[in-house]
């Protein structure tokens, strides 16, 4: 079985001795290095983070997110007329984000995440990559809005510059663009327009395209989950397990199963996460199942994070989970 | 129109102050193994007596020990209880990070905590002076468990220690304690047993129970949040601008509230007449004579001048207010 993880992955390490971004961060705003030393310093962090996931065994590897602030930043960072506004707590974590505050036309200004060297020049010959962005719901939903005037407007808003940056995407060779949408579930009603925004930002284009969906309860949402014209779904299957249970047949997708805890530094049990396999061959029947963990593993420290990636390949590899190729 | 004659407006801050930068390098040093734990108490001595000069000449009427002995505030506990670890970093939000506590055993109160430094800090000082703790429901949420069951049985467990200490500081003369319990807007399904587990920490007591909560949706948890045992709520409003006030009004509000009205993780100065606005804000949505002022969250985020002029402007805006419900105008205020 192959594998992947969700997306982000963390920025500093647990020893001391190693480079660290955090410091590197600081010292460039207090003026201390310049920009050069701490773009090195950035370069390292992702040469380290993408030799984590091949060093773990990953098969479908992530930029670790490690230029992000928050899932919504790298718009404030790319967009015209969008700006960080002010914290509030993120889902159900002890963790913040700055809300974006739309103040005009919404204008793709650079790349949201096409840059990182994942994509280009470190981008490995023996793993696939994956990109990953925040949904345009769960954008809309989180955003302050002072120029569309309502979810529906400001979504096709940011599903127009996902579009764009998707065509650059698959231009890079990426394999997997990932749309987080933790907002969605909360929010049932905007199940349509999610499904309504998707074509458009595919655009004709072959990159295999899924969404995410973790964090909150998936069963506002269970029986739509076939509605999405995408290629493949990212499901949290830990933090509320009788999830499970609500799923519907999902056929037509690759199933990228959440079943490793990447907020909990418990490893899992192998006969737990093999028997839930069985339960969502027989009951979800997807294409293909593709392990990877709950959420982003930047919720752990590094070591711990490491431990669970290593697990994540050790459990794919283990004869009782079973196998399904495409 | 209502009487506002009746709002004293008592003035406070939520707790932590920012650390002295020859704190700093001390805790650096005390870290790397250079400096002795003595030596770099008598600094953390030394910089708490600064943050209570800094508040009386500002002219707040409760005061904070400012936590120079903290880093987090989940993590300090933690470091001080039996049955925890303390992890690497994980990222709070933006370039913050915390070292999250592991839970490896059954949690035990070896001595008091904060006791001596609380009592250090009354001794500064004619005014009162909070105890300040973290609620159990927190420091569950904020860790890692490898010991309990379930997160109840760690939550309970956390509450019998943490009240220990409250009852501790209570006999060393604290008239406030405060208990933060800034994650517990986090998950509704579990407000009841953050509650419960409240009641276990506030028991017995007879100083006044505040607690600190805040970037988090009260819609989902109010008015449940009125049955958390303690006397007052401190919130943050400012942050906002407001828009989460309205969740209050109805049913009506039966606590203390300390109103946030000073943007913590903004570096720019509030003007008077902004926080006067939402002090006037905070009495139409609150009973006038509950209202108490202060800023939003803990203040370690900011520079010390700009600690000072943000609380020097609260403290402004607050006078000003009081004078004008008095009775006395404007203008007299102003030049006066
Ligand atoms: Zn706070």
């Amino acid at each position: 079985m192959i594998t992947t993880i969700c997306g982000n992955y963390p920025k500093i390490d647990h020893l001391k001795s190693r480079v660290n971004l955090r410091t590197a961060i600081n010292r460039l705003e207090s003026g201390k290095i310049d920009h050069e030393e701490y773009e090195s310093i950035l370069r390292q962090t992702f040469e380290r983070t993408i030799n984590d996931q091949l060093e773990a065994g990953i098969d479908i590897i992530t930029d670790g997110q490690i230029t992000w602030q928050d899932l919504f930043s790298p718009y404030c960072e790319a967009l015209d007329n969008l700006a960080a506004g002010g914290l509030r707590r993120y889902f159900d974590n002890n963790v913040y984000y700055r809300r974006p505050q739309v103040t005009g036309e919404i204008r793709r200004i650079h790349p949201i995440v096409a840059e990182s060297p994942v994509y280009s020049e470190m981008k490995p010959a023996t793993a696939m990559t994956k990109a990953v962005l925040c949904g345009p719901v769960t954008f809309a939903l989180h955003a302050d809005d002072f120029h569309y005037g309502s979810i529906d407007s400001l979504a096709t808003a940011v599903a127009e510059v996902i579009r764009e940056e998707i065509v650059e995407l698959q231009q890079l060779g990426v394999s997997y663009v990932q749309l987080d949408e933790p907002g969605l579930p909360e929010r049932p009603e905007y199940v349509d327009l999610l499904a309504r925004l998707v074509p458009g930002m595919l655009n004709g284009t072959d990159i295999r395209l899924g969404l995410a969906f973790y964090f909150s309860s998936l069963k506002t949402i269970a029986s739509r989950l076939g509605e999405f014209p995408v290629d493949f779904l990212a499901l949290d299957l830990v933090s509320h397990p009788d999830d499970m249970e609500s799923l519907p047949t999902l056929d037509k997708y690759e199933l990228h199963a959440g079943l490793i805890d990447a907020r909990n530094i418990m490893l899992e049990d192998t006969d737990d996460v093999a028997s839930r396999l069985t339960l969502l061959r027989q009951q979800v029947m997807p294409k293909r199942i593709v392990l990877t963990t709950s959420c982003g593993l930047e919720f752990l420290p590094r070591d711990y994070a490491l431990d669970k990636m290593r697990h994540l390949v050790q459990l794919a590899a283990e004869p009782q989970v079973g196998t399904d190729e495409e | 129109m209502k009487n506002n004659t009746h709002a004293p407006l008592l003035t406070t801050t939520v707790g932590s102050f920012p650390k002295p930068a020859y704190l700093l390098k001390a805790r650096q040093q005390y870290a790397s193994g250079t400096i002795d734990y003595t030596a770099l108490h008598e600094l953390e001595k030394k910089a708490t007596a600064e943050v209570i000069a800094l508040q009386e000449e500002i002219g707040l009427d409760i005061l904070v020990h400012g936590e120079m002995e903290r880093g987090d505030m989940a993590t300090y506990f933690a470091e001080h209880l039996e049955g925890f670890e303390i992890s690497s970093p994980v990222r709070s939000y933006g370039n913050r990070y915390y070292r999250k506590p592991i839970v490896k055993g059954k949690i035990t109160r070896p001595k008091p905590i904060t006791v001596a430094l609380f009592s250090y800090t009354q001794s500064l000082t004619e005014k009162p002076v909070k105890g300040m703790l973290t609620g159990p429901y927190t420091m569950c949420d904020w860790s890692f468990n490898k010991y309990y069951r379930n997160r109840r049985d760690l939550v309970m467990a956390l509450a019998e220690v943490i009240g220990a200490e409250a009852r501790d500081l209570q006999d060393a003369g604290a008239r406030y304690i405060q208990i933060d319990e800034p994650a517990i807007s986090t998950r509704p399904a579990e407000l009841d047993l953050a509650i419960e587990a409240m009641a276990v920490v506030t028991a017995g007591l007879t100083a006044k129970t505040i607690s600190h909560i805040c970037y988090g949706d009260f819609a989902p948890i109010y008015p449940r949040l009125l049955d958390l045992p303690v006397d007052q709520f401190d919130l943050e409003f400012a942050n906002s601008d407001f828009s989460n006030i309205d969740v209050f009004s109805s049913p009506p509000f039966t606590k203390e509230i300390a109103v946030g009205v000073i943007d913590i993780h903004s570096h720019n100065l509030e003007t008077k007449e902004q926080v006067k606005q939402r002090i006037y804000r905070a009495l139409k949505a609150f009973p006038p004579d509950k209202v108490y002022i202060d800023p939003d969250c803990g203040l370690k985020t900011r520079t010390w001048e700009e600690t000072r002029d943000k609380l020097t402007v609260m403290m402004a805006a607050v006078r000003e207010v009081r004078r004008e419900l008095r009775g006395v105008t404007h203008e007299a205020s102003v030049s006066g």
